[in-house]
């Protein structure tokens, strides 16, 4: 990829903003939504051993 | 079933603490970063497009270079009727009603654009013809109605100037010395020491380009540029980056107030991006005291999510809750 | 504490009561604790750290940058490599500080005394703008030209540009490299005590079985 021309652009209304920028954009959103969804991997001693242990 | 061994900070404080490495965990997000960001910097590199100098715009568009030079003299670019901190013009002060820190603070960077961009650097680039200081002199000696008159017999030429390779052919025009100075200003940018010669500053080691950035803003030539990146303000080109790498899209809250109406056409734009940027600012600071933006969380209960295993341990809320406006 | 009240004499005087100070505040174990509340259990809780992590590198590869002179990273492959590494730990790191403050901000993480902590959070990120915007100027490029002689007028026009000239390379770079690095580590620094001498903040409505403000 040529990375020194210009970026494409989406042009919508008063929105007017690099493709670049829109990925950024996108990540925030994507990553937020899956640090949400995933479930976070439970440490040694976490809740299910709780349990098992009482 | 008996605990094996006694776990005295579970549960003391109210709250069933678990094991959890952050250390472990602050190794994993360093060795997981460095390896994003060196397989980002070999297969992408880095935005690096070249500046733009004086000598290109010499040599690529003369016209809008002798143009800028002239009424540079007269007192008629952007920089002469500025205002401060470069001169007491007031071409580009703003102000919000009574308001005009621009205006209180005054001129603290000098910039007297006739000598600085134009006089000074024939008296130094030309020291040897004698035709130029002549002109040069006759310029410093005439009253400013001359130079105006000059200036606009001059700029009249300039508008049926027709480029030909190299040379800038003008019809003939009563601007006095005008045009024999601004030939050799041309003459000297093109070969490149005109850029250096708006350095000058009687030390050696310079790093201020106040002058020749300035200078070189009055004219069309480097906004043409920037128009080519999408770096110009009426694309939200201030949160822009040359090439197709991604820009500050951090400064979307500064940058929005330039393309929404009513700031994108108030003549004082600059001013109000600054006074509605730094009132977001103070929210976001001040956002644990302020009633009603402080309960925003609870009523998006994007923390059910984020804390479900305690919501599925514990059940329903119980009457008992803690407030949520028990900010300090 | 009971060696203080053994030693009355030696224990007192300012330098002693900074010591006290700071481990009823925040004993070693608060600091650098081995087990968090059960709740600490979502990536939401990671964007902090992945933050700090860029941070680690934005410093790291600008210090080799600094080394090397302004100029280095435009005539050497190896300082546009790491003028790259500069560049991309940048986009991370504000990335993932936007991310945290998005996730701190859906769990109201100023409660039960925790405003400091956001403000300073808040601070950090406000300062950090102004880090990466010298650094654009400091670039010596095409994007400082343009950054420069566009910023100036917003800046002159809140009074500042009479003190803060986009346009003097060398007050932006100064600036860049010291003065806002440093600045930035110790908001952060400060950030992170704060956050380890209130500990995480617990869930909102959590039951008041969980007694009242003494989650560390």
């Amino acid at each position: 990829m040529e990375m020194n021309a210009p970026a494409a652009i989406v042009h919508v209304g008063l929105l007017f903003i690099t493709v670049p920028n829109l990925i950024v954009f996108g990540l925030i959103v994507v990553i937020f939504t899956a640090a949400l969804a995933l479930p976070f991997p439970h440490q040694a001693g976490s809740l299910e051993e709780e349990h098992r242990n009482g | 079933m008996i605990r094996l061994q006694p776990t005295p900070d579970r549960d003391v404080e109210g709250v069933r603490q678990v094991p959890y490495d952050l250390v472990k965990e602050l190794a994993i997000a360093l060795g997981v970063v460095l390896v994003l960001i060196t397989v980002l910097a070999i297969r992408l590199s880095s935005p690096d497009l070249p500046s733009a100098t004086i000598q290109n715009w010499a040599q690529q568009d003369p016209v809008d270079f002798l143009t800028t030079a002239n009424d540079e003299l007269a007192g008629q670019s952007l920089t002469a009727q500025y205002g401060p901190p470069y001169n007491q013009g007031s071409g580009s002060v703003q102000s919000v009603g009574p308001i005009s820190p621009q205006a209180w603070l005054g001129v603290h960077l000098k910039v007297r654009q006739p000598q600085d961009f134009v006089v000074n650097p024939l008296k130094r680039g030309a020291i040897d013809d004698a035709a130029v200081q002549g002109a040069v002199q006759a310029w410093e000696a005439a009253s400013a109605a001359t130079q105006q008159a000059w200036h606009d017999s001059y700029a009249k030429a300039l508008a049926g100037a027709t480029v030909d390779g190299p040379s800038v052919n003008l019809p003939s025009t009563n601007g006095g010395p005008v045009p024999l100075m601004l030939a050799r200003l041309l003459d000297i940018a093109k070969a490149g020491g005109l850029d250096n010669l708006l350095l000058t500053n009687g030390s050696v080691y310079q790093t201020d380009y106040t002058k020749p950035l300035l200078f070189f803003s009055d004219g069309q030539y480097l906004s043409g540029l920037a128009q080519k990146q999408h770096l110009l303000g009426s694309m939200w080109g201030i949160m822009n980056e040359s090439g197709q790498y991604p820009g500050q899209a951090w400064l979307l809250p500064y940058t929005i107030w330039y393309e929404i109406p009513p700031f994108n056409t108030a003549p004082n734009v600059d001013l109000l991006a600054v006074i509605m940027t730094s009132l977001l600012a103070f929210v976001l600071f001040a956002l644990p005291f302020i009633p009603g933006l402080r309960d925003v969380p609870r009523w998006i209960p994007v923390y059910r999510i984020i804390w479900r295993r305690y919501y599925l341990e514990s059940g329903t809320p119980s009457p008992g809750r803690i407030p949520l406006d028990s900010a300090s | 504490m009971a060696s203080s009240s053994n030693k009355p004499d030696v224990d007192r005087g300012w330098t002693a009561a900074v010591r006290h100070g700071i481990e009823r505040g925040l004993p070693l174990e608060n600091l650098l604790p081995s087990r968090q509340p059960f709740f600490v259990g979502s990536w939401v809780y990671v964007f902090g750290v992945v933050t700090i992590a860029a941070l680690v590198w934005v410093v790291a590869s600008g210090v080799v940058l600094a080394a090397f002179g302004p100029q280095w990273w435009h005539l050497s492959a190896t300082g546009q490599f790491f003028n790259s590494l500069h560049f991309w730990g940048v986009q991370i790191f504000f990335l993932f500080m936007i991310l945290h403050l998005i996730g701190q901000f859906f769990m109201a993480s100023w409660r039960e005394g925790r405003a400091p902590t956001w403000m300073v959070g808040a601070v950090t990120f406000f300062v950090s703008v102004v880090a990466a915007f010298t650094g654009y100027l400091s670039q010596q490029n095409f994007d400082s030209q343009w950054i420069a002689i566009n910023a100036k007028d917003a800046l002159n026009a809140s009074g500042a540009g009479a003190f803060f000239n986009v346009l003097n390379f060398g007050q932006m770079y100064g600036l860049h490299i010291l003065l806002m690095p440093a600045a930035i580590t110790g908001l952060v620094v400060i950030h992170i005590l704060l956050v380890r001498i209130r500990g995480v903040v617990r869930p909102i409505e959590a039951p008041a079985t969980a007694r009242r403000g003494a989650a560390r």
